[in-house]
């Protein structure tokens, strides 16, 4: 077999075969969405039905849909974030604190998130990128600092009072025509946050950055094989750290969404976020061997854990721990589908260098 | 820090450090037992007194180091094995924990959530939640080494469901045991002034040591950690191996998760072995164990252990909240690993030798 | 390809693959041992003579063959391990093999064309996909590395670094692993007994070490590569295969490896013997088997064993 051939071959094979997986993976992950909706519709009741539904299902996850944007991107370049929960429990905590007891402003408690977040993208990235350690244990190591720091900052959670805040939390966007009438015959207006626009917006931008931009190809590349990516011309450490620089940033816009939907702060805030994060993007179709992955995709992986829980709770199983047990067997079915679905690719990379090696011998 | 070997040529004493592993928890253990000396002499006093039964009791800072390390030093042997065989660590043990705490009471208090006598024997209980953290450890395991997945995704899944599943198994009630042997597990046998725990992770050194003087249990995992496709090669099956370290780490699990419940006699399934992962791999990481697997060196990640123990007591003398001891173990994990990697060693080794070439120069001219 | 070339993009390709090479190129660049042999035109050079150039023999000097080896009577011996319809799932054509006890046989062909492929189903490195195995007459199953094993077989990769070294343990480990293996999980040696082991295969082997505790990755290629001929030799086995055993060390040990298969095949011991340098096969084999493209196309012996047959084989017997 031809060395140079069958790198450049395979490769090329694999990106092919890997982005027809993600949609595949994406796909599923879609129709799966859209089967579950109408299960919850005819089978649970009219509440399904209601446009507000679905808007909740927004409004809650909007942070969550932010953050799963940020893992989606370390994760394409093959890394991975655990500390995202823990980030946005320490924003929450930071800005309450700013809030309310240094009576500060919303854009001083807006550039303290984002501080936060630059900060563990900064060091993040530069630790996994120019370091060369493991950026499970970096990121580890993030998320008990953040987690720590949370009860430092403030011990006890409480909820914020400052004027301008709760006006913010409060804004709410009503979407025209798409209200309902309640049981006193009162027309609701629809209504999303403005977490829901900001969530919107940057999975639009991400989409494109990631679809159109060089930088963004070259995630990618870092993600699918290390060596190419180099041999491409393309800095492999510049990149992987401005994808880590990326996800604190978006980790940091993140916290803030968080902490203007719950509008409180406390250290028991966002646990098990990134255990959230990392299932949407391995559910919308990332991989966690890096070099495949799709922000629309992602997006569908927050929608389809939110309704699961949402059609969990009203079938009656509401207690705390369901939550939590129904998110975890969500992510393992993933990952095992995923594994399997890379031991197949092999396998059809294998036996895809046979024909042409037959071909070879009949000239 | 793992071979200290690679840089043969940076001079015997450096190499000499590097190369003795149980160096490194030793020196972090005097740097902690000096700094308190300073700060606080009476860290160091040991005091016999009585306990309300009117047995006699150690008490002092160093009584409670070696009592409530314990369970860290159990889980220290398993999560080296992990780290050695799977290159990654497990980052659910705190939960696997929960869960087997929480069935031991199952089984002890059955139905009834405050019996007045045990519904089964203690050992019964012990075994059945052995066999359940095993079970546990095994999941972890297909996933990592048959389906190939990174050890600590494959974990986070029990990361974050093991409390709920902790709680589900006791229907979210928290039983209490009214039985005084089960409470000897966790603190003091009558007449016996050491803790107990103590005993129990000698117990589980002693096991280990001789499994791995009699099996070829460290040779093979050291193999499969180095080099996979080497060990396959010489008829090693290395995803068998790699799930063996799991079902060790579980059972491992399950006797910290015993201790842990017999000091209380009850349990609280959000907060039983808080953060105990985090502990776990700063012990292996500190007894100069490398996180990427391969050597491993049991002894020194025991000794870790209760140096992270020695470290949490300095912190909660100085007023430290517990939960805010992560962020100073944070600090401290990510010093270990930036001090080794490669990266950074290299450049400390050219330095060193710089140093050492411009002395020579001097001393020279 | 083809499609590029006539939209004007330039192509170089790189390849061993004789027959890609004169289907699509115009120019060949012939490398061999990192220096530039030359650079021909397709028409002026005809299959045999790129052979000779990439292996680095004109076909003039080709007289010159052995036999300082004494000859080896093949059919006397019983046969020690057979193979009918062997394939594995790196694509190897199924190919039919034997050995006889004492003998020395090798694959050759160019690097790629399945030679290690051949050797790794024989040893059950990678996955075997069909076939009948016998050894020593017994049909037998080979599907790991293990099973080879305990079947008296041995395997030293061709890719040390990757396949043979366990990079991190000392030399004493390394060289006791296999038989380790061998002998079972609860019955590891006494470290009186690995040592004496180390020691025996360092003299024997004569290996450069600072002492049976140093790191195998700290030695040198040559030494290492004595180590893990070493590990093999202390199984004991009937039937050893050694791929590429002398690439990339130095010429004192290389002859040392070839001097070594001579002695253990005299001693009764079956080998196979690979190697990108013909004359070290002609040195040591009593036959050939020949490759091309993953396919078994020649079986070489006696008076065939000459530089000029090999590669009209290798060539496709084409002149």
């Amino acid at each position: 077999m031809p060395q140079k051939l069958t790198t450049a071959g395979s490769s090329r094979r694999s990106l092919l075969g890997g982005i027809s997986d993600t949609n595949l993976l994406m796909s599923i992950t879609m129709i799966v969405f859209v089967l579950m909706y109408g299960f919850a519709v005819f089978g649970l009741g009219e509440g399904f039905l209601k446009a507000q539904t679905f808007f909740n299902m927004l409004n809650a996850n909007a942070a969550l849909i932010i953050l799963a944007c940020g893992m989606t991107l370390v994760m394409i370049t093959g890394g991975i974030d655990i500390s995202l929960g823990g980030m946005a429990a320490l924003i929450s905590m930071s800005s309450a604190v700013y809030l309310d007891m240094h009576s500060g402003s919303v854009v001083g408690a807006i550039m303290i998130s984002l501080g936060i977040g630059l900060a563990f993208g900064l060091i993040q990235g530069f630790l996994v990128a120019y370091l060369d350690i493991q950026p499970f244990i970096v990121t580890l190591a993030g998320m008990f600092f953040a987690r720590g720091m949370t009860t430092i900052v403030n011990t006890d959670p409480f909820n914020v009072q400052n004027e301008a805040f709760v006006k913010l939390k409060e804004t709410r966007i009503i979407i025209p025509g798409l209200g309902s009438v309640n049981r006193r015959g009162q027309y609701i207006d629809a209504y999303i946050e403005i977490g829901v626009v900001i969530a919107l917006v940057i999975v639009a931008a991400l989409f494109i950055f990631l679809k159109w931009t060089k930088t963004g190809r070259s995630f990618y590349a870092v993600g699918g094989n290390k060596q190419s990516a180099l041999m491409l011309g393309i800095n492999v450490k510049r990149t992987t750290f401005l994808a880590y620089l990326m996800c604190g940033i978006l980790g940091g816009i993140g916290g803030f969404v968080y902490f203007m939907h719950v509008g409180s702060g406390s250290a028991s805030h966002a646990s098990g976020a990134e255990m959230n994060a990392i299932a949407s993007s391995i559910i919308g179709g990332t991989m966690l061997t890096g070099g495949v992955g799709n922000i629309i995709g992602t997006l569908f992986g927050v929608l389809s854990l939110a309704l699961i829980q949402n059609i969990v709770s009203s079938v009656g199983l509401d207690q705390a721990w369901w939550t939590g047990i129904t998110n975890a067997s969500m992510l393992c079915i993933f990952l095992v589908v995923q594994s399997i679905i890379i031991a197949r690719r092999k396998k059809a990379n294998l036996s895809a260098a046979k024909p042409a090696d037959a071909k070879g011998v009949k000239t | 820090m793992s071979s200290g070997n690679n840089n043969a040529g940076t001079g015997s004493f450096l190499s000499g450090i590097l190369r003795n592993q149980i160096f490194i928890p030793i020196a972090a253990l005097l740097i902690l037992a000096v700094f308190n000396f300073i700060v606080d002499p009476s860290f160091f006093k040991i005091t016999l007194g009585h306990n309300s039964n009117g047995d006699p009791v150690l008490s002092g800072q160093l009584i409670s180091i070696i009592d409530y390390g314990s369970e860290l030093a159990i889980l220290a042997i398993g999560m080296t094995l992990v780290t050695a065989a799977s290159r990654g660590q497990d980052i659910s043990v705190g939960a696997v924990i929960a869960i087997s705490g929480s069935v031991v009471l199952r089984v002890l208090c059955g139905t009834n959530s405050r019996p007045d006598e045990l519904q089964a024997p203690i050992i019964v209980a012990f075994l059945i939640s052995c066999l359940v953290a095993m079970a546990f450890g095994a999941f972890n395991g297909a996933l990592v080494s048959i389906f190939k997945i990174q050890p600590m995704v494959a974990t986070l899944i029990l990361f974050t469901a093991g409390r709920s599943i902790a709680a589900w198994i006791n229907n979210n009630e928290l039983p209490v045991v009214n039985d005084e042997t089960f409470t000897y597990f966790g603190s003091y046998i009558p007449g016996i002034p050491i803790p107990t725990p103590f005993f129990i992770a000698i117990a589980c050194f002693i096991i280990t040591w001789l499994a791995l003087k009699f099996t070829n249990l460290g040779l093979y995992v050291q193999s499969v950690g180095i080099n996979e496709k080497t060990s396959r090669l010489n008829g090693l099956n290395p995803a068998l191996i790699k799930f063996v370290t799991y079902i060790i780490l579980g059972l491992c699990v399950a006797v910290a998760g015993f201790i842990k419940v017999s000091r209380l006699s009850t349990i609280n399934y959000s907060v039983v072995a808080k953060d105990i992962e985090m502990d776990a791999i700063l012990a292996v990481a500190l007894g100069g164990n490398s996180l990427s697997g391969g050597k491993f060196n049991i002894s020194a990640s025991i000794l870790g252990a209760y140096v992270i123990q020695f470290l949490t007591t300095t912190l909660y003398k100085f007023q430290v909240q517990s939960d805010a001891l992560p962020a100073y173990k944070a600090v401290v994990v990510i010093a270990l690993v930036i001090l080794s990697a490669p990266v950074v060693r290299e450049k400390i080794t050219a330095a060193f030798r710089k140093l050492r070439s411009s002395a020579n120069a001097e001393s020279q001219s | 390809m083809r499609d590029l070339k006539s939209r004007g993009v330039g192509i170089i390709f790189v390849t061993h693959f004789l027959d890609q090479v004169y289907e699509v190129c115009d120019r060949i660049t012939v490398l061999r041992d990192g220096q530039l042999v030359g650079e021909y035109e397709i028409e002026s050079l005809p299959r045999v003579q790129l052979v000779s150039k990439m292996l680095g023999k004109e076909l003039d000097d080709m007289a010159d063959i052995k036999n300082d080896a004494p000859e080896f009577k093949a059919a006397d011996n019983e046969v020690v391990y057979e193979a009918e319809e062997l394939c594995s799932s790196e694509g190897i054509k199924p190919f039919d093999f034997s050995i006889r006890k004492g003998e020395v046989n090798g694959f050759t062909g160019l690097l790629g064309s399945g030679r290690s492929e051949c050797v790794r189903a024989i040893f059950g490195a990678d996955k075997v996909t069909g076939g009948t195995v016998k050894v020593e007459g017994r049909t037998v199953k080979i599907n790991k590395p293990i099973d080879a094993m305990k079947n008296g077989i041995a395997y030293l990769p061709e890719d040390r670094k990757r396949d043979g070294i366990i990079g991190d343990l000392s030399v004493r480990d390394n060289i006791i692993l296999a038989l380790q293996v061998k002998k079972g999980f609860f019955k590891p040696f006494s470290k009186a007994e690995a040592i004496k082991f180390a020691e025996e295969y360092i003299k024997l082997l004569d290996i450069k070490t600072a002492s049976v505790d140093t790191p195998i990755k700290s030695l040198s290629g040559g030494n290492q590569q004595k180590v893990i001929l070493g590990r093999w030799l202390l199984t004991h086995p009937k039937y050893l295969i050694l791929d590429e055993p002398t690439r990339g060390i130095d010429v004192g040990t290389k002859v040392d490896i070839q001097k070594l298969v001579l002695k253990l095949a005299s001693e009764g011991m079956s080998i196979t013997f690979i190697s990108s340098e013909t004359d070290e096969m002609l040195r040591t084999c009593s036959r050939l088997l020949v490759m091309r493209d993953r396919k078994l196309v020649g079986v070489l012996e006696g008076s065939e064993l000459t530089q000029n047959t090999i590669m009209n084989t290798i060539a496709g017997g084409e002149q």
